[in-house]
């Protein structure tokens, strides 16, 4: 019962997650003011959103509407507002309230809330993936010195783990980009640090514990180097417990993304970010469509993440 | 004595290590400490193409006698480390005066904030945990929900909801949801472990009624099991403080980090991440010692 329903919980979990990596990846194709596909004078343009267009140029929104003769059609998506675009059809609208043409309404600078929201959750996952790329990438080449005889990356490890263990990531953040200026990368390696220090520890565990096992015995005195040992039989057998980690530094980073946009510490205007929507939210009271979807998107996306890291069979 | 001294050690070597990789970070940064000084002061405008080479050149050097600057590196580390030794937390590049100061000002209203929260978090963790009857599923929900609940929103919600009137109260209560989901998940298992224990089974037989059971026992038993969270969640409290504090506009350690990091003020960051470093290493030895007290074996390591 229990059991089914943490599978349960996992599931929906992970459908919330998908929703929001969609959403993130095809935020250019869910919100644009460039259509999908559209004929103009006989010429044909697939993905004009993503890719530049002779047919038109520069034109963006209401301008490639009115260029639209007779015969000529557009495929739009079904958001038609870019997240950075201030005017809409040529007129100013700031912190106007959910309507017709802004489904959330606008933020202190007339941008449309919607298509903030949908690539913000861009801005969060780039940051994530890089971060678990990265921490997982240093963390098994940690491991594999560790293993291979190496101290000082055991003493490297066991250093950044113990100082980072209880040190806040969002403070650590804030402070590096103090010292080294503000930019993402810096925010990115200090992320990474901590968290591969941590996959390091739990993969020299999880290999340590392959290669001593029989199986990688029997595999050895069939004549298998060491370099395979780990990659054929060592690495698969830790692959659970590295995707553990691996999502622990995902939603260590996304979560820190937020809070640190909040900030302004995060991603750099002006692209989107849930975080910025929030700081907007603090400054403009009255304009509850600030506040409440990237709220809730930021509490469904904890949510999920907390359900989904429930590793099965614990 | 000996735990005191290893206790000690401990606090000032994360204190060191710090302000080891601090300074390491300022010399790694592009531009040179004395040019950054001197922006943070205000004396170069950030777009700098205007002013003649030489007058730069004397402003900048200026700047690096002042704040000692222009010595080699290494010198600059001992000399940081031995300063942080004797208290001396150096002189804010942009407003001149000793950080000391500055942090003592920002640690008032922020460290009674994060111990009020973590008291709250304790009461209201183990209050759940303890639940018993009908109240205890919508204590597991309640817990569940903070669990997951975003500082930062529940801030401004609160926000809305009129508590601007009493922010200190206010992000005491925000600060205090998560550690409290997590005091109450452990709390739970520590007190199911207790009631299926056979000593408790034992006590039981003695005659020892219930209350007394959770009390003389069950304490030591809730002691042993949460002390090892009051670093992490310590850690976990002064990250979300920073959030915190600018969603009620308080005036505390997080906002004295973001002004200082959003200007470029070395030594008032580098102040402050020392000083977290010495909350949670100070944090992490009263654990410890709370540990040792609640229960003497020694400990057991997580496998």
């Amino acid at each position: 019962m229990q059991a089914r329903r943490a599978g349960r919980a996992r599931s929906i979990g992970a459908a919330v997650l998908l929703a929001f990596a969609t959403a993130a990846v095809g935020a250019d194709c869910l919100a644009s003011d460039r259509p999908l596909a559209l004929e103009i004078d006989g010429e044909i343009c697939l993905l004009p959103n993503l890719f530049s267009c002779t047919a038109i140029g520069e034109a963006r929104g209401d301008r490639i509407s009115a260029a639209l003769g007779h015969g000529d059609w557009a495929l739009w998506p079904p958001l038609r507002h870019h997240p950075e675009a201030v005017r809409t059809a040529g007129e100013l609208e700031i912190l106007a309230p959910p309507s017709e043409r802004h489904w959330l309404g606008t933020d202190d600078r007339g941008r449309d809330v919607l298509a903030r929201l949908i690539h913000g959750a861009r801005s969060s996952l780039r940051l994530a993936a890089i971060v678990a790329f990265g921490a997982l990438v240093l963390g098994l080449a940690l491991a594999a010195a560790g293993l291979a005889g190496s101290r000082a990356a055991a003493a490297a490890v066991a250093a950044v783990a113990d100082l980072g263990a209880g040190l806040p990531v969002i403070l650590l953040v804030v402070a590096a980009q103090g010292l080294l200026g503000l930019s993402l990368a810096a925010a990115a390696l200090v992320l990474i640090a901590p968290r591969a220090a941590d996959t390091a520890r739990i993969a020299g565990a999880a290999l340590g514990r392959a290669l001593s096992s029989d199986y990688a015995a029997a595999a050895r005195a069939l004549g298998v180097g060491r370099a395979g040992l780990l990659w054929r039989h060592a690495l698969p057998n830790a692959a659970p417990q590295l995707v553990a980690a691996t999502a622990v530094t995902a939603s260590t980073a996304v979560l820190a993304e937020i809070a640190l946009s909040f900030l302004g510490f995060g991603t750099p205007p002006p692209a989107a970010s849930w975080g910025e929507l929030l700081a907007q939210a603090l400054a403009h009271r009255e304009a509850w469509w600030l506040l409440w979807p990237p709220g809730l998107c930021v509490a469904a996306l904890a949510a999920a993440l907390a359900f989904g890291r429930q590793s099965p069979g614990r | 004595v000996r735990d005191v001294a290893l206790a000690v050690a401990r606090i000032a070597l994360a204190a060191a290590a710090v302000a080891v990789a601090a300074q390491l970070l300022i010399a790694a940064a592009p531009g040179s400490p004395g040019e950054r000084a001197a922006r943070a002061a205000g004396i170069l405008p950030p777009d700098d193409s205007a002013i003649p080479g030489a007058l730069r050149a004397d402003l900048v050097s200026r700047i690096e006698a002042r704040f000692e600057l222009d010595r080699p590196l290494a010198i600059r580390v001992a000399a940081s480390i031995a300063d942080l030794a004797g208290g001396d937390f150096g002189r804010s590049w942009a407003s001149g005066r000793p950080v000391r100061g500055e942090l003592a000002r920002g640690a008032r209203l922020t460290l009674p904030l994060i111990a009020a929260a973590l008291v709250l978090a304790g009461l209201l963790g183990v209050a759940a945990a303890a639940v018993r009857g009908r109240a205890r599923f919508a204590a597991a929900a309640a817990v569940s929900a903070a669990l997951v609940a975003p500082p930062v929103w529940i801030g401004l919600l609160l926000l809305d909801a009129g508590a601007g009137g009493a922010p200190a109260l206010a992000a005491v209560a925000t600060l205090a949801l998560l550690p409290a989901a997590v005091v109450a998940h452990h709390a739970a298992a520590s007190l199911a472990a207790l009631e299926a224990s056979p000593w408790a089974l034992a006590a039981r037989a003695r005659g020892v009624s219930e209350r007394r059971l959770l009390w003389r026992y069950g304490s030591r038993e809730l002691g042993a099991e949460l002390a090892p969270l009051v670093p992490v969640l310590c850690g976990y409290l002064l990250g979300a403080s920073m959030i915190v504090e600018r969603v009620f506009g308080l005036r505390g350690l997080g906002a004295l980090l973001a002004d200082a990091s959003g200007r470029g003020d070395a030594p008032v960051v580098v102040g402050v991440a020392v000083l977290a470093a010495v909350v949670v290493a100070v944090a992490g030895a009263a654990a410890r010692a709370l540990r040792r007290r609640c229960d003497p074996r020694p400990e057991r390591h997580a496998s």
